[in-house]
């Protein structure tokens, strides 16, 4: 039985917010069923379905695996394990009051990687109504750092 | 042709047979045809007299009738006649029954009218007292039993009056309440509001002037709290 290995940084490389990944789940089952249904290689199918971007992932986490690229089985399996591996990313909601570019998608994702040392998905949920801050949810668990809320707080100590 | 005489003999007894035979039938014969004609002449008498007898039984009812009716008539107008007569006598009898009854009944009524009153007046004579008497108690029990319902009265309309001020006083309480339960909301409802304009307000002037970087600090800053508050034991 081959065994495959993902880094952290390999998935978050791959896939960073709960959008993409469902996206990109979506597209893995859609090769891996096109692999022996449809003429022409199995670099055609990839290439076909998956964005440039996430086509170069792939290719070099292949690579790394010692994954042929001509051997349909081979790619299959493999595809089955990234499918595995990516649904047991955890998820945590971040409730903006502004919409983040890949640039602050990007540096959140480090944040997570640096300062918690896990890989997460990051469900981006936008709500101008709280000014600033963030809303976070994770593992069943809802704190309220937002801007409203502070000034809630404020207005109620009689500070404003 | 010859003969024999023991045939002869035998054919002359049997000829003399036959004339016996034949005479008494012919005597027969004649005998029947008399009786036959007797019969005959029996039956024409018997029916000549049933017709004579039912001519007679005819008459003799038809005799019979016109007495009966005769007779009939003669009884109906004797009949009449004692009805008339009996009928006066019956009217005169009435007349007289009836008459001498209205005398007797006269005569006990104004009997009965006379005792009837004198027995009346020795009742009265008897009982008057008796009733001045009760109704004397009559109307002192109604006095006294009026006299305590009016006392009732008066302590029911005083302890009424009581309830009902401390019913009021519970009342006006409650309302008190009540008022400053409504103010404590309204007052609530308007910090609400006040605070809700204030975050509006913040929102329109703090909201579009915060530039990117200061949004992605300040998410940052947030994830750092919510790492120190242990939300991120993954």
């Amino acid at each position: 039985m081959t065994i495959y290995t993902l880094t952290d940084q390999d998935i978050m490389q791959f896939v960073k917010t709960k959008s993409d990944m469902q996206s990109l789940l979506a597209t893995l089952r859609q090769i891996s069923e096109s692999l022996f249904n449809v003429k022409g290689t199995s670099i055609e199918r990839i290439a076909e379905y998956l964005p440039y971007d996430q086509q170069k992932v792939f290719l070099s986490l292949c690579k790394k695996n010692a994954v042929s690229i001509g051997d349909s089985l081979s790619i299959q399996k493999f595809i089955s394990f990234l499918i595995d591996t990516l649904e047991k990313v955890p998820v945590v909601t971040l409730i903006l009051s502004f919409k983040p570019h890949q640039g602050t998608i990007q540096a959140f994702s480090d944040w997570f990687l640096t300062e918690i040392h896990h890989p997460v998905i990051l469900d981006i949920v936008v709500d101008s109504m709280i000014i600033g801050g963030a809303i976070i949810q994770c593992n069943g668990i809802s704190k309220d750092f937002s801007l409203k809320r502070r000034l809630e707080l404020k207005y109620q100590a009689n500070e404003l | 042709m010859f003969i024999d005489p023991a045939t002869l003999s035998i054919l002359i007894t049997t000829l003399i047979a036959a004339v016996i035979v034949l005479v008494i039938f012919a005597w027969q014969l004649a005998y029947f045809r008399e009786k036959e004609r007797d019969l005959a002449g029996r039956i024409q008498r018997s029916e000549k007299r049933s017709e004579e007898l039912l001519e007679h039984a005819h008459h003799r009812v038809r005799s019979i009738l016109e007495k009966t009716a005769e007779k009939a008539d003669k009884m109906l107008l004797e009949t009449e006649y004692l009805n008339q007569h009996l009928t006066a006598e019956v009217d005169n009898s009435l007349k007289k029954i009836v008459e001498s009854h209205q005398q007797l009944l006269s005569q006990n009524s104004a009997d009965f009218f006379t005792t009837y009153h004198k027995e009346l007046e020795e009742v009265k004579q008897v009982y008057m007292p008796e009733i001045t008497r009760m109704l004397s108690d009559i109307q002192k029990t109604t006095e006294r039993e009026l006299k305590d319902f009016m006392s009732i009265i008066v302590k029911e309309t005083v302890e009424g009056q009581s309830i009902i001020g401390k019913k009021l006083d519970t009342e006006f309480e409650k309302t008190q309440k009540q008022i400053q339960a409504y103010k404590d909301t309204q007052i609530q409802k308007i910090d609400t509001a006040i605070s809700k304009m204030v975050v509006r307000v913040a929102e329109d002037v703090v909201g579009k002037t915060i530039a990117v970087s200061d949004h992605q600090a300040l998410v940052l800053e947030a994830l750092e709290k919510a790492k120190q508050e242990g939300m991120f034991a993954l």
